[in-house]
């Protein structure tokens, strides 16, 4: 991943932050919005843990980004960070009680609803709370079926807030790679049992 | 015909009867006996033996779903069970400091007996004494080992956390190169 500069047009930098953490990249992305600015450094999956990180994050995630950079050392797989900041905790804190303007909040469920039919691959997203939990295992649900989940449908809610819990959840398990395209399953041999045995469980309905 | 193996395992009264109750073909219940000493306040009676259920797939395979008993003088049976099986299920009732302290022992027994996948279903999260899960796997230590709250009485929490076993398996056998296909 080398070192670039690019113009942002919607949300190509959460595509980077993303390819970032499941790559498990070492790198530091700066991002530049109308009257902020700020920086995250990430190093095998897991952000810096300094005072600028999640406030970088919730601009970054709530407000438009006009420009970003990025830096990654050719050498060197992990940058020297002196506290680690798990990206599960730092997505929970970054868009703890954020809220997103309705331009930006459609921008999002545009862009989420083009997303191919994914499975949900269950991460550890226990800082949900109760009610977060519910629409998340509404999305997971429907990540259990066949044909996977559908994002404009989990997205097709008219409520400004419900709207907003289902992004903020989509939006995690995205940049958390926790969405699985449902046809670039590959399937081994050990799989084809599970698989099997999912497709029964489906019917018992 | 081929068998695959699911155990269920939770601490005692954490609902595992009900879980293969409710995904299986066929169970057969280890005798209901009435709860003696300590544990008598908690559940009047409890499984002696093990759960056992049986989910045809097909003509070619058949799931075997085992109920590991509750108390922790069975611990032994566990490494016995493990040998072979698709992935395990654990219930934790979160209201319970007796049954978090059990389930602390067996995520931890669990994970280093096997590496086979873990999926952890939260009971009792509706109840004011419940600690949330956040704490939860911070007690258990279960680091990623995907967690649901769920109301271990309900057919469709039980069978979502089987299905979840199984999804966690074929998602985690794939090649994970597929970000680009992701492109917002």
């Amino acid at each position: 991943m080398p070192s670039q500069k690019q113009i942002s047009t919607g949300l190509k930098h959460i595509n980077l932050l993303r390819k970032a953490l499941v790559g498990k990249h070492a790198i530091t992305i700066d991002f530049e919005g109308m009257e902020w600015s700020g920086q995250v450094s990430l190093s095998e999956g897991m952000f810096d843990s300094n005072d600028r990180t999640i406030p970088c994050l919730t601009n970054a995630f709530s407000l438009p980004v006009f420009r970003y950079s990025w830096q990654a050392p050719s050498q060197t797989s992990s940058l020297p960070f002196t506290e680690l900041l798990e990206p599960k905790l730092a997505f929970y804190r970054a868009l703890m009680g954020i809220d997103l303007d309705e331009q930006r909040l459609i921008n999002y469920q545009i862009a989420f609803s083009k997303l191919p039919p994914v499975h949900i691959k269950a991460g550890a997203l226990f800082r949900l709370n109760m009610e977060d939990m519910k629409h998340y295992k509404i999305l997971y649900h429907m990540g259990l079926t066949e044909k996977g989940a559908d994002m404009s449908e989990y997205l097709n809610v008219l409520s400004h807030p419900l709207l907003l819990r289902r992004i903020r959840i989509v939006l995690t398990c995205y940049c958390l790679g926790q969405l699985i395209p449902v046809n670039n399953i590959k399937e081994t041999t050990k799989m084809s049992m599970a698989k099997r045995i999912l497709t029964r469980i489906r019917k018992m309905g | 015909m081929a068998i695959a193996k699911i155990l269920i395992s939770g601490p005692f009264g954490s609902g595992k009867t009900t879980l293969i109750k409710h995904v299986s073909d066929e169970q057969f219940s280890g005798n209901d006996v009435p709860t003696t000493g300590v544990l008598a306040q908690f559940k009047s009676m409890t499984t002696v033996g093990m759960d056992f259920g049986i989910l045809n797939i097909d003509d070619d395979l058949d799931v075997h779903l085992f109920g590991t008993p509750g108390q922790s003088r069975f611990n032994f049976m566990w490494k016995i069970l493990s040998k072979g099986a698709l992935g395990a299920i654990i219930l934790v009732d979160t209201a319970s400091d007796r049954a978090l302290a059990e389930a602390q022992d067996m995520v931890k027994t669990w994970t280093e007996l096997t590496d086979f996948p873990l999926v952890i279903g939260a009971t009792k999260q509706d109840f004011p004494e419940a600690i949330s899960l956040e704490a939860l796997a911070e007690v258990l230590d279960s680091n990623d080992i995907p967690m649901f709250a769920v109301d271990a009485r309900q057919r469709e929490d039980n069978r979502m956390l089987v299905m979840a076993l199984l999804q966690e398996i074929l998602l985690s056998e794939q090649d994970h190169n597929e970000v680009d296909l992701l492109e917002l």
